[in-house]
């Protein structure tokens, strides 16, 4: 008999499944839209062939008496079926052949659904497109050569912890406590949320942000705060932060090429202390914000805190329900510290052969605790997507979003999936 | 494809007003296919529904029962009984009824309840220490047989069951010890159930070799 395979939970990893469940799935989507619909039957056999490379896909979380931990999943990959529900639902693995992952279409899109404990939206996207590469392989003759039918010679498979292997011994604590502005309105039921979607013009967006002084994130996150002060605080002062979560993407930083999660959260902050502000002052503040956050030495200071809890062997050898405890009460604590998320993904690439059947890709987050407003981008070729997902049914901070976005003369197109109309 | 006019931005919605004003949009000549969403209308779950239903009415019957227990003026406290028999139903209506959980989980969790559930009657209605020296036990090892049965229908996969084992027993070793310190007279069911548990895991232990092992290995990393 085979001796089986099995991996430890990433530093980040250990927190998902603590406080997953319906309602806060914790589950985030990727999507990529071809330029012809998709057929399930060849989408499934795809899923078959590549599924077995990733190590960090092809798994169930087994649940030990001191830590969750990962073993090789046995049975067959889950099953591929046309989207039937919200996007980022809550993944029950008993029902999913043991995976912590989902794959759905719907007309051209290929969705890819993902719990958070897996890997954080860069794996996800490598796994996306080696799907989609593999795919299109099945699906078009052209494309069945042998010199293609291998994995991406961009597409890594490593799998380690890089946490472990970056993180400080003697950190401080890194996630803060102090209260933030929480967009409030009226909810929808559980597990259903609005989404609206910019497909924004890359150079339009490119060349206003260069005419503020300011990188793409940078104006996003402006604009994203921008957007809850006016549509949400009416341009009024308040007492607590409008607090943006901008997840880093710490690969670059410790050149690191890991499929599993690896990336540290910062804070845009913003506090309306004065009656008015414009949007050029609200640009510079987060700009500010940001630029005293996002370098390597802050950024490891993020994550080590973290890491250190996790190697302390006297936290070690709580039991798993003990360590749940602690974990749940650190997260609410802090889950009202923070207004929102944002988080961008950057470019995605794919390989020469298959860029003629690909539209766009985009990225989509699930609600959480005390965050009702979240936002995910991510470009390809000339379109930059921005996907806003909210679990209130007001309106007013996507209007004011992309009304800025309008009035500073970028190109757009608006797609939502339908809920505001209701 | 259609436009707002307030908004100052292009819709790809299918649909006469802006979804961000609610102004009127104005038709455009050449629409951006695009595949949109599904229309996934909000359905009320059947269990979610049954679930509550059955709750509300265990509550209805059982404050109805306190009222004639007490009315009734019986000293004998039927509608506690009731009650725990109630919540028990109830529980397992909630937790093992539903297609969400291995098999596995569901008996090892229904073991403890099961197990709680006959010290609650057994303090209510009383006659010694009869829950502890039998009843607990008997639930035990009915439960273990239980889980036996489903590992060898299922025998590939047999060490997925070694950690439910590993809970069976504990649960009965910690009954064995306490009848042990109560020094109870009639222990035997204690012991024997622990002894039980202890020979099934073994055997699960000798004849899985490196697969058993390497599972209890990965369970119970520190």
């Amino acid at each position: 008999m085979k001796d089986i395979r099995w991996d430890k939970l990433d530093n980040t990893a250990n927190l998902f499944p603590v406080i997953a469940r319906e309602g806060m799935s914790n589950v985030y989507r990727v999507a990529v839209n071809l330029k012809e619909n998709i057929d399930g039957e060849l989408l499934q056999e795809a899923l078959n062939l590549v599924l077995p490379f990733f190590d960090v896909f092809n798994m169930k979380m087994k649940r030990g008496l001191f830590w969750y931990y990962f073993e090789t999943n046995e049975k067959p990959a889950p099953k591929v079926h046309e989207e039937d529900t919200f996007p980022c639902a809550y993944i029950n693995p008993y029902n999913n052949n043991d995976y912590q992952f989902r794959v759905t279409y719907y007309k051209k899109r290929i969705n890819l659904e993902v719990f958070h404990a897996l890997t954080d939206g860069n794996g996800a996207f490598l796994f996306l497109k080696e799907l989609t590469y593999q795919y299109l392989r099945l699906m078009h003759e052209e494309l069945k050569r042998p010199e293609l039918d291998k994995l991406s010679a961009t597409t890594s498979l490593d799998s380690e912890d890089s946490y472990l292997e970056n993180y400080k011994t003697k950190a401080k604590k890194g996630y803060k406590t102090e209260k933030a502005v929480i967009v409030k309105g009226e909810s929808f039921t559980m597990g259903q949320y609005g989404v609206v979607q910019g497909y924004i013009n890359l150079q339009d967006i490119k060349r206003v942000a260069k005419s503020y002084g300011v990188t793409i994130n940078q104006y996003i996150v402006g604009v994203f705060t921008y957007a809850i002060y006016k549509g949400f605080l009416k341009g009024k002062p308040s007492k607590k932060p409008i607090s943006t979560c901008v997840p880093v993407n710490l690969r670059p930083y410790f050149e690191s090429e890991t499929t599993k999660n690896f990336f540290a959260v910062v804070s845009a902050v913003f506090k309306p202390t004065k009656e008015s502000y414009t949007f050029e002052e609200v640009l510079g503040e987060i700009k500010d914000s940001l630029n005293t956050q996002i370098d390597k030495d802050n950024l490891e200071k993020l994550f080590s805190y973290n890491v250190s809890n996790q190697m302390n062997y006297m936290l070690r050898a709580f039991p798993l329900f003990l360590k749940n405890i602690g974990m749940k009460i650190a997260y609410y604590s802090s889950a009202k510290a923070n207004t929102g998320t944002l988080t961008n993904l950057g470019v995605v690439k794919v390989d020469e052969p298959y860029a003629d059947y690909i539209d766009s890709f985009y990225a989509l987050l699930s609600m959480s605790k005390g965050q009702n407003i979240k936002g995910a981008v991510c470009s390809y070729g000339d379109t930059l997507v921005f996907s806003m997902s909210q679990g209130i049914k007001e309106m007013d901070v996507p209007k004011a979003f992309f009304r800025q976005l309008a009035k500073d003369g970028i190109g757009l197109e608006i797609e939502t999936n339908g809920v505001c109309y209701e | 494809m259609s436009s707002c006019r307030k908004c100052g931005i292009g819709i790809r919605d299918e649909s006469k007003v802006c979804p961000l004003c609610g102004a009127p949009l104005e038709m455009g000549d050449t629409a951006h296919e695009t595949s949109g969403y599904p229309d996934v209308s909000p359905s009320i779950k059947k269990m979610q529904l049954a679930v509550k239903i059955i709750i509300f009415s265990s509550v209805v019957a059982e404050i109805v029962m306190i009222i004639v227990n007490i009315f009734t003026k019986s000293d004998y406290p039927w509608s506690a009984l009731a009650g725990v028999g109630l919540v028990f139903g109830c529980f397992t209506f909630t937790f093992s009824f539903r297609n969400n959980r291995s098999l596995q989980r569901k008996l090892v969790i229904e073991t403890f309840a099961t197990v709680i559930v006959i010290f609650v009657v057994n303090a209510v209605v009383g006659y010694g220490s009869w829950g502890l020296t039998i009843g607990a036990p008997a639930a035990v090892a009915a439960f273990d047989i239980a889980l036996v049965c489903l590992m060898l229908s299922e025998i590939r996969h047999y060490r997925l069951y070694i950690f439910g084992q590993v809970f069976m027993v504990a649960l009965s070793v910690i009954l064995a010890i306490v009848c042990l310190v109560r020094k109870e007279s009639f222990y035997w069911v204690c012991v024997g159930t622990a002894m039980f548990t202890i020979i099934v895991l073994a055997g699960m232990i000798v004849f899985g070799g490196r697969q058993a092992t390497g599972e209890l290995k990965r369970r119970f990393r520190v």
